[in-house]
């Protein structure tokens, strides 16, 4: 068992039998890492906040049960993409309204427009063209497939750890990442066809 | 080997892990049909961008520990029956996180995959935990205002210009209003770059209006309407506010008045309106 778990299980430990600092301290140690995550995964400040401030409440209420079998960061991981997926849904019944619907006006039909909160045009350049037309690839696959894909990529985290994250065999973990990716090369290749035109 | 029966080979073999006899097939394919071949370089151009993304800066906005404990809180609240001594604990994680601080992702290929860590501490993705070196504590107890300020490098606290020296790294400052409006307190860490603007109300109840203003003209109109103190951490309270004092509460009025502004709200421990810039 690495330093770092061993640390992670006294904090457990510690926070399971009502010690204040403990939780403290665990939510110090991880909030940064956890929003990075969630933020990969929104690409916005105030959902990634919220998808982070709800699964260490999860967290909190899930202490008691935590048996230590698993890692907390890929607890921690699981709570997050559930927290995740949660958003999502909700929103999706939240939504009555394409993102990319016209807007009747006097004048006729036009584009919506909406606010990019990523950025300005310039930030947006420096990040490079193909990093960004990945990003935005990303969004159209399904949730689960970004989270996995942002787990292993970018949070660089091993099939093992994912497939305790997530609770799945390592062998499906594998598959689902290369479905994932194939489906990813697919939408960037739609996406060059479209400019190519 | 057909296109879609290649397409499952292709992370395995872009990571080597192709066994033997299947790479041998998988590279015949790759040789003799065109399709396969610029399917699996678009696929290993898109691996090597994907490697890029722990690279990327990311910023953690200034409110993301306040939100959090003021979530705990909530949470905290529904089991206080159980556990009182607890209440409030969380509060303290609130100013000794990371403020604005821009974080970095992970040097690529410090971390190998199999979970171990090649050095150092790495795996937190190059972000150690901030400790707090400056702490600063507001509780509202019979209309008073408690600033607690804990300090380990000693710097001054200035409340409303007046500086205050710690004694054995503590100050306590009692703050109170007997004007008939709210009262706005500066309350500055020596040294540092956001003030703390904190609004006792005042001793008349202000009737449920519309009104406009800058950030602290809201503050204090909220605080005299739903008689709670409102905490604001931002560089300036400029920021042009219309509201309305109709909503049943502070924190639903606060919400809809600055939906559209580069705030967040919260409340804290039942009465604590803060107001936080982004």
């Amino acid at each position: 068992m690495s330093e770092r778990t061993s640390e992670d299980l006294m904090l457990i430990e510690r926070a399971q039998h009502g010690d204040k600092s403990a939780l403290n301290e665990l939510v110090r140690k991880y909030e940064v890492r956890a929003y990075q995550f969630a933020f990969r995964l929104t690409r916005n400040p105030e959902e990634a906040s919220d998808v982070v401030a709800e699964a260490f409440v999860r967290v909190f209420n899930a202490l008691p049960n935590f048996k230590g079998n698993s890692q907390f960061t890929t607890w921690l991981y699981r709570i997050l993409t559930n927290c995740f997926l949660d958003l999502r849904k909700r929103e999706s019944r939240r939504q009555t309204l394409p993102l990319d619907a016209g807007v009747q006006t006097d004048e006729g039909e036009m584009e919506r427009q909406y606010e990019d909160p990523k950025g300005t045009p310039h930030d947006s350049l420096e990040r490079g063209e193909r990093g960004q037309r990945i990003e935005q690839a990303l969004k159209k696959l399904p949730e689960y497939q970004q989270a996995m894909i942002m787990m292993y990529h970018a949070e660089q985290l091993s099939y093992e750890e994912i497939s305790e994250a997530l609770d799945l065999p390592i062998g499906t973990v594998k598959s689902r990442l290369n479905r994932a990716r194939v489906s990813l090369r697919e939408l960037l290749a739609r996406d060059e066809e479209l400019f190519r035109m | 080997m057909n296109v879609s029966k290649a397409r499952d080979f292709f992370s395995d073999y872009f990571e080597g892990k192709l066994e033997a006899g299947l790479r041998q097939s998988f590279e015949q394919a790759l040789k003799s049909n065109p399709q396969i071949q610029a399917e699996y370089e678009e696929f290993a151009l898109m691996m090597n961008t994907l490697a890029e993304l722990p690279n990327e800066e990311i910023e953690i906005p200034i409110y993301l520990s306040d939100r959090i404990a003021t979530r705990l809180e909530a949470a905290q609240e529904k089991r206080t029956a159980s556990v009182p001594a607890w209440l409030g604990w969380f509060r303290s994680l609130a100013l000794a996180g990371v403020a604005g601080a821009v974080l970095f992702g992970a040097a690529a290929g410090v971390l190998s995959k199999g979970g171990s860590v090649a050095t150092g501490d790495l795996f937190n993705f190059g972000a150690k935990p901030v400790k707090p070196k400056n702490e600063l504590t507001f509780a509202f107890t019979n209309d008073k205002v408690v600033v607690t300020y804990n300090t380990s490098d000693n710097r001054a606290l200035m409340v409303d210009k007046r500086r205050i020296t710690p004694e054995n790294g503590s100050v306590i400052s009692p703050l109170s209003n007997s004007n008939a409006f709210a009262a706005e307190f500066v309350i500055q860490v020596e040294g540092s770059e956001v003030p703390e603007r904190v609004y006792i109300p005042g001793s008349t109840t202000r009737e449920a209006s519309e009104g406009t203003g800058n950030l602290a003209d809201f503050a204090k109109a909220l605080a005299d309407h739903y008689r709670v103190p409102v905490r604001v951490t931002a560089p300036s309270v400029e920021l042009p506010i219309n509201w309305n004092l109709s909503e049943t509460d502070a924190y639903q009025c606060a919400t809809a008045a600055l939906k559209s502004q580069p705030v967040s709200v919260d409340q804290r421990d039942g009465n604590f309106i803060c107001i936080t810039g982004r």
